[in-house]
């Protein structure tokens, strides 16, 4: 029996689009593969760039937080303490900036082509992760230089990098969907990235944040992501109302930009 | 009975057109304290076809009659608004070559990159990847950033991806016409070979020579419907012209084609005689004008022109409502079978015309000689000669 594909004005079920995603798996993988080849295609010191470049920002921001103004850290030393937030910070920006500018990036292909559209933003938070384990070795570097073990929390670990990728696709799903028409938002990802920076505890503890601002703090689902993060490779007291709402916030923001990207996908070759 | 590979039924496609711009978020906003200024356009409407598994079917007709509208809704990059399509097998389409080739990558990354877009498993590109490369001819510089390819370069890699698709419904849109000529007279061979393998091609193509040669049917679209379904069935034909250009001075009120016993009609064998009257009005009076006269084919592309100039024929016109009648016979009517569009400018001069019009599918040429009983459909070309064979 043939494969049998019907088309009509209906959009295809969540379910139907899940599957269609699995047989796609392959796109998904060459994708990502082509993100990361095209990334330092061309540079002279290659994947050096993604050394360099968290390595910069830990310099300034401990600089301006450690040195300057002195925050404090809990009795951990500041680059260690910040090249960790930087490390959930750092992969979660990326791909928020890259999966929102996706389908946009590809509008070419997806007027040319039929494929799952969802893999576009996919794509983007497996090609990320290249940079987020160069990032990681430059954490264990730290932490061998500090003398710091581990705790048994380290088990978490992958939990909240998966929470940072829940975070960036969600935020991804929502935007790239929006930026198909409505262009703006590719300036608003600029600046919810530059307003994160701060707004999210990378070269501060969220201690430090006066209570009554806590809430609004914890708001930002970054807060639960970073904080888990350093409870597990740190052991140091964290803020688990922070981790908590995160997880509540993303579930909100992941599921309804799931659904909002789906029907915009419908009449997408339309209008972008 | 055969079996259906496509089964398009009643498919409708609208297109709004937003006249205040709702692109952005201020036009967005704005719109909710305006009325929305909103066009409507039905680039389908309506359209019912059927393809049969191993059919070729050619989709033809001018730009902008809904021929890639309606390929996007078949290969399921765009939704109908109303209608349904049903496909029954494996479908790959081809609207473009080379989508999502990166300029960065090499030639075989690319290969692999295209493969899977176009839905290709990996280890089947990788089982055919020698032969992809050879059919490319490119050997050399398989390991080169393709944007350092020539633009001839880059298609033929692009195709040759394509051609080991192994689809059961092939879905193309003109993409055939890429390369030199002996790398387009491979790509046409393996469509060829595709089609006698017994799978479903759909093709659209303004290449008439390459829809006679690959298809066993063609469909016309225009304005969004059906308006012919197979060379055999008879084409409504118009009278209605078309006017392109004119300065209200001087027009063709009626073109009648007749045949050399001076009756009306529009359909003609191979080589019969057509001739034409003009019925021209002036609200002018002016001397020395020229007639020109062109055929063109349904896919807009001209044929011949022929003005009157060349034969230094000029005409008169006199002033009032009064009309004339101009008669001219074609010597030969060397007319390749099929449908074609007259059209008429009257003109000072090769640069300056008062009047052109175009009066569409006024012509039709039968595809069986009018002697013999011979079969002119499986050959291909604009013109046909009587020569004399010694």
């Amino acid at each position: 029996m043939d494969k049998k594909t019907i088309i009509s004005s209906k959009p295809d079920s969540f379910w139907n689009t899940l599957g269609e995603v699995y047989s796609y798996r392959e796109l998904l993988w060459s994708l990502a593969l082509r993100d990361l080849k095209v990334k330092y295609a061309q540079t002279l010191i290659g994947f050096l760039w993604a050394l360099i470049n968290p390595l910069v920002t830990l310099l300034i921001l401990s600089f301006v937080f450690g040195q300057i103004a002195n925050v404090n850290t809990n009795g951990v030393p500041h680059q260690l303490f910040t090249i960790i937030g930087l490390l959930g910070w750092t992969y979660f920006s990326n791909l928020l900036i890259d999966s929102s500018d996706s389908l946009i990036q590809n509008q070419n292909m997806i007027q040319k082509i039929y494929f799952p559209k969802i893999i576009l933003p996919l794509s983007k938070a497996i090609s990320g992760l290249i940079d987020f384990l160069i990032t990681l070795f430059l954490v264990i570097v730290f932490m061998f230089y500090y003398g710091v073990t581990p705790s048994g929390n380290i088990l978490y670990f992958p939990f909240f990098l998966i929470l940072a990728i829940f975070a960036g696709l969600a935020g991804g799903f929502w935007i790239s969907a929006l930026t198909v028409r409505y262009r703006d938002f590719r300036f608003i990802v600029n600046f919810l990235v530059r307003i994160g920076l701060y707004a999210t505890p990378i070269a501060y503890a969220s201690s430090s944040v006066p209570e009554k601002f806590q809430f609004i703090f914890n708001l930002n689902p970054l807060v639960g992501v970073i904080e888990g993060m350093r409870w597990c490779l740190l052991d140091m007291p964290t803020n688990f109302d922070g981790i908590y709402i995160s997880v509540i916030v993303l579930t909100l923001v992941f599921i309804t930009g799931l659904f909002y990207f789906n029907r915009v996908v419908k009449y997408i070759a339309d209008i972008i | 009975m055969s079996e259906v590979a496509i089964n398009i039924e009643n498919l409708s496609k609208k297109f709004v057109i937003n006249t205040n711009n709702s692109l952005s978020l201020r036009g967005s906003i704005m719109g909710l304290f305006k009325a929305n200024q909103t066009q409507e356009h039905w680039a389908l409407k309506d359209v019912s076809i059927k393809v049969n598994k191993g059919e070729v079917v050619g989709i033809i007709g001018s730009n902008g009659a809904g021929k890639s509208t309606l390929l996007k809704i078949v290969s399921k990059i765009t939704y109908p608004t109303s209608g349904k399509v049903t496909l029954y097998g494996k479908v790959s389409s081809l609207l473009e070559v080379g989508t999502g080739f990166h300029p960065e990558l090499s030639g075989r990354e690319n290969v692999f990159l295209n493969g899977s877009i176009l839905g290709m498993k990996r280890a089947h590109i990788k089982s055919v990847f020698d032969e992809i490369v050879d059919f490319s001819g490119i050997e050399k510089f398989i390991d080169t950033p393709v944007k350092k390819y020539s633009s001839g370069m880059y298609v033929r890699l692009a195709f040759s991806v394509a051609a080991f698709l192994n689809p059961d419904i092939l879905i193309v849109d003109e993409v055939l016409a890429v390369g030199d000529q002996s790398f387009q007279k491979k790509c046409i061979e393996k469509m060829e070979a595709v089609a006698k393998e017994g799978n479903t091609v759909l093709f659209v193509s303004h290449n008439m020579d390459l829809i006679n040669r690959l298809c066993s049917r063609t469909v016309l679209l225009e304005n969004g419907k059906v308006a012919n379904y197979s060379k055999g069935e008879n084409l409504k034909l118009s009278q209605n012209p078309m006017i392109l250009n004119s300065n209200n001075e001087i027009y063709v009120k009626e073109l009648a084609i007749r045949k050399s016993t001076s009756d009306l009609s529009n359909e003609f064998k191979l080589f019969e005689s057509i001739k034409l009257s003009l019925k021209v009005e002036s609200k002018i009076s002016i001397k020395k004008l020229g007639i020109i006269i062109g055929i063109e084919n349904v896919e807009g592309k001209r044929i011949f022109t022929e003005p009157s100039f060349l034969s230094n024929r000029y005409y008169d016109f006199n002033l009032g409502d009064n009309s004339l009648e101009i008669e001219i016979p074609f010597k030969t009517n060397s007319l390749y079978p099929g449908i074609y569009d007259i059209v008429i400018a009257i003109a000072e001069n090769q640069s300056s015309s008062y009047h052109h019009a175009r009066f569409p599918k006024a012509l039709k040429i039968d595809s069986v000689h009018s002697e013999k009983k011979y079969n002119f459909e499986k050959y291909t070309g604009d013109h046909l000669q009587k020569v004399i064979w010694s």
